[in-house]
């Protein structure tokens, strides 16, 4: 009677209730769905590699440079070193940097006026010397056969008081070689100023 | 550090100190970039293109390996950076090649045939063509299987496939590669 009952019980259960009564074991959740997978796994370990491949080295054929690797750690320890991985500057290196910049534009600004004003100096004091020779010996200065061209004076000159002479225009076709050698002879020796 | 070699586990938690961060990069570096390399050159072939996507990787793990949650081995970790660069990298070279009207599949062999070694003769380059001849997931997936010897389960960490997936894929990719190695 007793097992007729339990035989009674165990028909009312769902499938899944019976099928877990008759099968207590456990089983990996994915166990049956990968059953296939794994069984083919084991074939192609064992036997699907294609032969052909058996014959072939697994070294990868490719050319490579020279010291290759030994160059790329090194190069990839560069690049992993950009500013934005280091901590923020600080002021003094910024203060540092920005001096060393204001200094050598001042050295450069300064070469510049000390240049321009020394070369403007020489060609006043030329100017000024000038000033002091006499319209007649100028004249045969700027008329003498090195002055000419194609049988006329390049230049010649007319001092009046209505209008000043500009030396520095009447003298440009002079080379500086002449012009000294003029100035030599007629102002003394003063071999302190160039001619440029 | 002294000249013992470290295991990862260590070299990590060295790279989690600001004093040795740097030294241990240096090591993780010098332990994989070989086999990097030549994981990264089997799928994008040329050597520039490979040096770019190697640099790149390690630059990611530079700036990552702070928050590696260690769910899988550092290797495995690493092969997945790789791995997503190249694809990424084959993805822009996809788009270049469209708009050049040209395939990227005949690119890459292209490329592998101007190789200064290559030898038309010999299996060992054979095979690199019939590899390119693959689609690409089952070109990640030979190349895993058959040149790293990676366990299925790995290869699943990295690609994000489940293990199913990745065995039908070399499985079909060896089958391919046998008839191009054969017949062509």
């Amino acid at each position: 009677m007793n097992d007729e009952n339990n035989i009674s019980d165990y028909l009312k259960d769902s499938p899944e209730k019976q099928f877990r009564s008759l099968n207590p074991f456990t089983l990996p959740e994915d166990y049956f769905s990968g059953f296939n997978w794994n069984l083919m796994d084991k074939i192609s370990d064992e036997g699907h590699i294609p032969d052909i491949l058996q014959e072939i080295s697994k070294r990868t054929p490719y050319s490579l440079p020279d010291g290759y690797f030994d160059d790329a750690g090194l190069k990839i320890q560069a690049s992993i070193s950009p500013k934005s991985e280091r901590p923020v500057r600080s002021l003094k290196h910024s203060w540092r940097h920005l001096a060393a910049a204001a200094a050598t534009l001042g050295i450069i600004v300064l070469a510049a006026v000390l240049f321009y004003s020394y070369h403007n100096k020489a060609g006043d004091f030329a100017l000024q010397k000038i000033e002091n020779v006499s319209t007649e010996r100028l004249n045969g200065f700027l008329g003498n056969p090195d002055s000419v061209q194609n049988g006329q004076p390049v230049l010649s000159i007319t001092k009046s008081d209505s209008k000043p002479v500009d030396f520095s225009q009447l003298f440009k076709k002079i080379s500086d070689r002449d012009l000294k050698s003029f100035l030599d002879e007629t102002g003394g020796n003063d071999d302190d100023f160039l001619m440029n | 550090m002294g000249n013992q070699p470290v295991g990862d586990d260590e070299l990590l938690s060295l790279f989690r100190s600001e004093a040795t961060k740097e030294r241990a990069f240096a090591q993780i570096v010098d332990r994989y970039k070989e086999k990097l390399y030549w994981h990264i050159r089997r799928l994008v072939v040329v050597h520039e293109d490979a040096d770019d996507v190697l640099q790149n990787t390690f630059i990611k793990v530079w700036k990552g390996l702070n928050t590696f949650r260690e769910d899988s081995r550092l290797f495995t970790w690493l092969y997945r950076i790789a791995t997503n660069e190249c694809l990424t990298h084959l993805e822009k070279l996809k788009r270049s090649r469209t708009a050049s009207l040209n395939n990227e599949e005949s690119y890459l062999d292209n490329k592998i045939r101007a190789d200064e070694y290559f030898d038309a003769g010999k299996l060992e380059w054979k095979l690199q063509l019939a590899i390119q001849s693959l689609p690409e997931q089952q070109r990640v997936v030979f190349n895993l299987r058959y040149f790293d010897e990676m366990p299925y389960k790995e290869m699943s960490q990295i690609l994000k496939v489940t293990e199913g997936s990745l065995k039908a894929s070399y499985h079909h990719a060896a089958k391919k590669i046998e008839d191009y190695l054969l017949n062509r």
